[in-house]
């Protein structure tokens, strides 16, 4: 990314009171486990993390590392363990809270836009439902209108076309497009979108990447961008944050384009080594440097640093504490940041 | 014989038909090209470019109703006595693709949880398989070989032997499925999208994995996928499928350097990377081509940002190059000698 | 002309009423009919229907006696004979289909209607409304219907076919609220759902819009086993004699057949007609089920 790019306003610490703010956040979900006693797998440990108004911050982590139970806690279809959660100052609790519900305004967008339709709904009735559930006075006239004007907002024209359609009739993008809509229906402060793009052509990834951006710029709601993919949350995200997550807890926050160029956090540089680029001509090292690709457990947890297991700069007391540290650029959870070597992993910039 | 010892498989003019009730989906379209022997070639695509059913005719695993409809599939394997000898694939009887199948070709699939059997240990499984093909091994020998297969897949042999699938995690399984194609010593590996469901550190294992073999093995591979990036880091020649048809051809170096074919273009243009100038990416306009519905002419005018008169009213040929190199366009390479006709 | 004008406007209006109203309901019946099975399925019960409905006008049954001609043999004036009290068994047959369709029905709409909404709310709410009726669900599933017939037929005096039908479907909701529980519990957890509660619907609208629907078909096919399983019962309670409230519905012609043909031969295949009336209605309900889940059921749905 050219540094020209960057506006101090976005990478910079958000205003005053934030948007949303997530405080010590923990979740423990119970299995049955022996007769004896049921297993707690803890999926988030202390997570704290500010989203500003009309930022973009990005989750970011592999598969297990909690990204989704953290996004499903933003939208409130979970309530944490422990930990708090304001909303724009006010403290929120969960589902049907009130607080929230009298907005809505925070709203979701799934992964797989299939199973996030009802399958024997149209598309029409689907948009249809959420509008005049929270605007009881419309008149059917008012709620068109407002549906045909989404459906100009997410490019889907005519809107007749889609809106007689059932899910499986239409495209995965278009499909993703009508999820757009609805989340914006409602007009919330924050959207939190889970992988929205996994699932799509690659032709047409950037086109949907680039409508949640232009709402993000238009519409002035933030977004919680979920994936596994840096590629497409560098894309989105530009000047916003990202939060590097593993085994539940955020290793790494701070702007996107600093944490790329100059990832400080072992298990981040591991991790941008591994994405691919589409250039054979420019390959990275293929051994990560990583002491193992085994997964920790997020059974009984200790104190310790969790990467400790997979780490090439462990020592002895990385098993004892850990805490996080602030660098120039970001905020990163290890205490051995001296031992870890600081330069880029790639040259961004080519 | 000479021009075949360079390749280990070859389509030609391949068109794969879908009959269904009321209509018949041609899911590729007259595809011709070759397997390099001991290279790594990936097939590249979007959903419905036919990329799998294509790799998959190969094997004769197509999906149902598919059949071959049109064209030649020749293999060209290597004999006990070690001499290249031609066998045509889709002359094969039934009986004889049984025996053809995972000796000479295997495939490890997206959805490696499909693909094991969940009622079986991992050792049944390898047991059985083995037991079809090559019956006369001893118990000790069978053992032996399982576990020097998943050794080398870098799984711990013992706990593995004795697990059921849902017992390991998507990258073990997924290594189990690597280990499992090689069981049988094959000349040839489809990986149809290995990677998809797995995050990057995992993928990037697998990948490496997947090269060390190809390099000390010197097993052949086709990978089927619709991530550039992951051709760009791993695949030596690559084909581009759109809508059932072989837009382009080469090796990845030379494809990626001049990004002459302007569906390829948009492609690369298309994936977002970690490096580069993110105003330099853009999406192609358009949605993918309906196969009950396709456009006059060529294929990907609607979506072409070069697309010119002719585009519109007649498909392009196939241009091929002296290099090996060959695209489906009009002005692949404008202003080089074909070597086509 | 203002008429024609007028007719001509009517005409339009009524052709886009039609194409716009009548588009979904007809695309609705196509898909209905598309299926073999449930076109002669469909066909033979409204056969049924229809002697149920016009049989007793133009066939009407006398109940008097008349032991001049009692046993006699099928003839063009007694197409089925006539039975020991000299009545004729064809009547008789006609008579009886429409008590056998009102128990079947009525039964199956009890059956229904407890078992569906018993099933969403306990796979919806889940928690100790689900413990709760689960329990009595298991209850029920639990003791043998059979034998409770029997023993609620001897108490309860049955007059009506409502009556009848209340004790069979007493007995046979248990089952469809299991299996319409199970469903609902896993649509719940499906994506389309979880963003209604991001979205805060209301709960109303969760499971009427959203859930009723996916389970429709599963509840159209459910009615017509209902039918064919009350249709059974009833017979059975019928055939032996415990609920003897018509003595033309087909159960208690078996029964009376039964009965007197121990005493005379003769008798004896006047059981028969009901008989194969029962198992051409049972075939009809089972192709009409079939046909319905082959069109409605999507996992079975071929290419």
């Amino acid at each position: 990314m050219c540094p020209d790019e960057q506006t101090p306003v976005q990478g910079a610490a958000p205003a005053a009171v934030p948007l949303m703010q997530l405080k010590n956040i923990n979740m423990i979900f119970k299995k049955p486990g022996s007769f004896l006693a049921d297993r707690s797998i803890h999926v988030l440990k202390d997570v704290s993390l500010d989203i500003g108004e009309r930022e973009i911050v990005a989750l970011v982590g592999e598969s297990g590392c909690g990204k989704t139970t953290l996004g499903k806690i933003i939208t409130g279809l979970y309530r944490p363990t422990s930990g708090e959660v304001y909303f724009n100052g006010e403290r929120v609790s969960g589902t049907f809270d009130k607080k929230l519900s009298s907005y809505n305004q925070v709203q979701f967008i799934q992964q797989d836009s299939y199973a996030a339709l009802n399958p024997v709904r149209t598309i029409y009735q689907s948009l249809y439902a959420p509008i005049k559930t929270h605007n009881r006075k419309w008149t059917r006239k008012q709620i068109d209108a407002r549906i045909e004007e989404l459906m100009e907002l997410i490019g889907l024209q005519p809107s007749a076309q889609f809106l007689t359609k059932y899910p499986h009739q239409l495209s995965g993008g278009q499909r993703q497009r009508i999820l757009m809509a609805r989340a914006i229906s409602l007009e919330p402060r924050l959207i939190v979108a889970d992988e929205p793009v996994s699932m799509i052509d690659v032709s047409l990834r950037l086109s949907l990447l680039n409508l949640m951006k232009e709402l993000n710029e238009k519409l002035g709601m933030s977004f919680v961008y979920i994936s596994h993919d840096l590629s497409t949350t560098r894309y989105i995200a530009r000047n916003g944050r990202v939060a590097v997550m593993y085994l539940g807890e955020i290793v790494e926050v701070g702007n996107i384009g600093d944490v790329i160029a100059k990832p400080r956090h072992p298990y981040t540089r591991a991790l941008i080594q591994a994405v691919p680029v589409p250039d054979p001509e420019f390959q990275g090292n293929d051994e990560l440097p990583l002491k193992s690709m085994q997964l920790g457990s997020l059974e009984n947890r200790g104190d310790g640093c969790a990467f400790y297991e997979r780490c090439l700069y462990a020592k002895d007391q990385c098993r004892q504490k850990i805490q996080a540290v602030r660098t120039d650029t970001a905020e990163v959870l290890c205490c051995n940041l001296e031992n870890v070597p600081s330069t880029p992993v790639y040259d961004i910039r080519k | 014989m000479c021009e075949h010892s360079d390749n280990i498989a070859q389509f030609r003019g391949v068109s794969i038909d879908y009959p269904l009730k009321k209509y018949t989906i041609r899911a590729v379209t007259d595809v011709t090209f070759s397997l390099r022997r001991g290279q790594i070639t990936a097939l590249v695509g979007e959903s419905g470019s036919g990329k799998t059913t294509l790799a998959s005719s190969l094997i004769r695993c197509i999906s149902e109703p598919g059949r071959v409809a049109e064209g030649e599939i020749s293999f060209y394997g290597r004999t006990a006595d070690g001499k290249i000898a031609e066998t045509r694939v889709d002359l094969l009887t039934d009986k004889e693709m049984r025996a053809f199948r995972w000796s000479k070709v295997s495939m490890v699939f997206q959805a490696a949880q499909s693909a094991l059997n969940p009622v079986l240990t991992v050792r049944e499984q390898f047991s059985e398989t083995l037991d079809a093909h090559e019956p006369k091994h001893s118990k000790e020998e069978k053992e032996a070989r399982f576990r020097a297969l998943l050794e080398y897949v870098k799984l711990d042999a013992e706990r593995v032997l004795a697990s059921y699938p849902h017992e390991l995690s998507g990258g073990m399984k997924q290594r189990v499925m690597i280990a499992f194609a090689l069981l049988l010593d094959p000349e040839l590996i489809i990986l149809d999208e290995p990677t998809t469901a797995l995050d990057v550190i995992t993928q990037n294992y697998i990948f490496t994995l997947l090269k060390k073999i190809n390099r000390e093995r010197g097993i052949s591979m086709l990978l089927m996928t619709h991530d550039i990036s992951v051709v760009a880091k791993f695949a030596d020649y690559m084909g581009v499928m759109y809508g059932g048809r072989l837009m382009e051809y080469g090796s990845v170096a030379e494809v990626f350097r001049h990004r002459y074919h302007p569906y390829t273009r948009g492609l690369i243009g298309a994936t977002p990377s970690i490096i580069g100038d993110i105003s330099d990416m853009k999406p192609i306009e358009g949605s993918p081509p309906d196969l009950l519905n396709l456009p006059e002419g060529c294929i990907f005018s609607p979506r072409c940002p070069q697309c010119r008169a002719i585009c519109m009213t007649q498909e392009p040929p196939m241009r091929e190059f002296a290099d090996g190199g060959k695209g489906k366009c009009y002005f692949y390479r404008e202003g080089e000698a074909d070597v086509s006709r | 002309m203002p008429e024609e004008k007028n007719f001509k406007t009517f005409c339009a209006a009524l052709g886009r009423f039609l194409r716009e109203e009548g588009d979904a309901f007809v695309r609705g019946l196509k898909k209905f009919f598309s299926n073999g099975k449930t076109i002669v399925g469909f066909s033979i019960i409204l056969f049924f229907v229809l002697v149920a409905i016009f049989g007793p006008l133009i066939f009407p049954y006398d109940s008097n006696t008349d032991m001049a001609n009692s046993y006699l043999a099928p003839s063009w004036l007694h197409p089925f004979g006539t039975d020991w009290l000299g009545r004729d068994v064809f009547r008789q047959v006609i008579a009886g289909t429409g008590s056998v369709l009102e128990i079947a029905f009525y039964s199956a709409i009890f059956t229904v209607v407890i078992g569906t909404v018993l099933g969403i709310v306990s796979g919806y709410l889940g928690g100790w409304v689900d413990k709760i009726i689960m329990a009595i669900t298991n209850i029920f599933l639990s003791i043998p219907s059979f034998p409770i017939y029997l023993l609620l037929a001897a108490i309860v005096t049955i007059s009506t076919p409502i009556s009848l039908a209340v004790i069979i479907s007493v007995w046979s909701w248990a089952g469809l609220c299991r299996s319409i529980r199970v469903q609902i519990m896993s649509l719940k957890e499906r994506d389309f759902i979880q963003i209604c509660t991001v979205m805060h619907m209301s709960k109303a609208h969760i499971i009427f819009k959203e859930l009723m629907p996916n389970v429709f078909s599963y509840i159209a096919i459910n009615f017509v086993m209902a039918m064919r399983n009350a249709i059974m019962a009833s017979v059975g309670i019928m055939l032996v004699g415990l609920a003897a409230y018509d003595p033309t519905n087909w159960g208690a012609i078996i029964n009376a057949a039964r009965t007197k043909g121990l005493m005379n031969v003769k008798n004896i295949y006047i059981l028969l007609y009901p008989l194969v009336c029962i198992i051409v209605f049972q075939i009809a309900t089972l192709l009409l089920s079939n046909g319905l889940d082959e069109t409605l059921n999507p996992r079975l749905k071929v290419l």
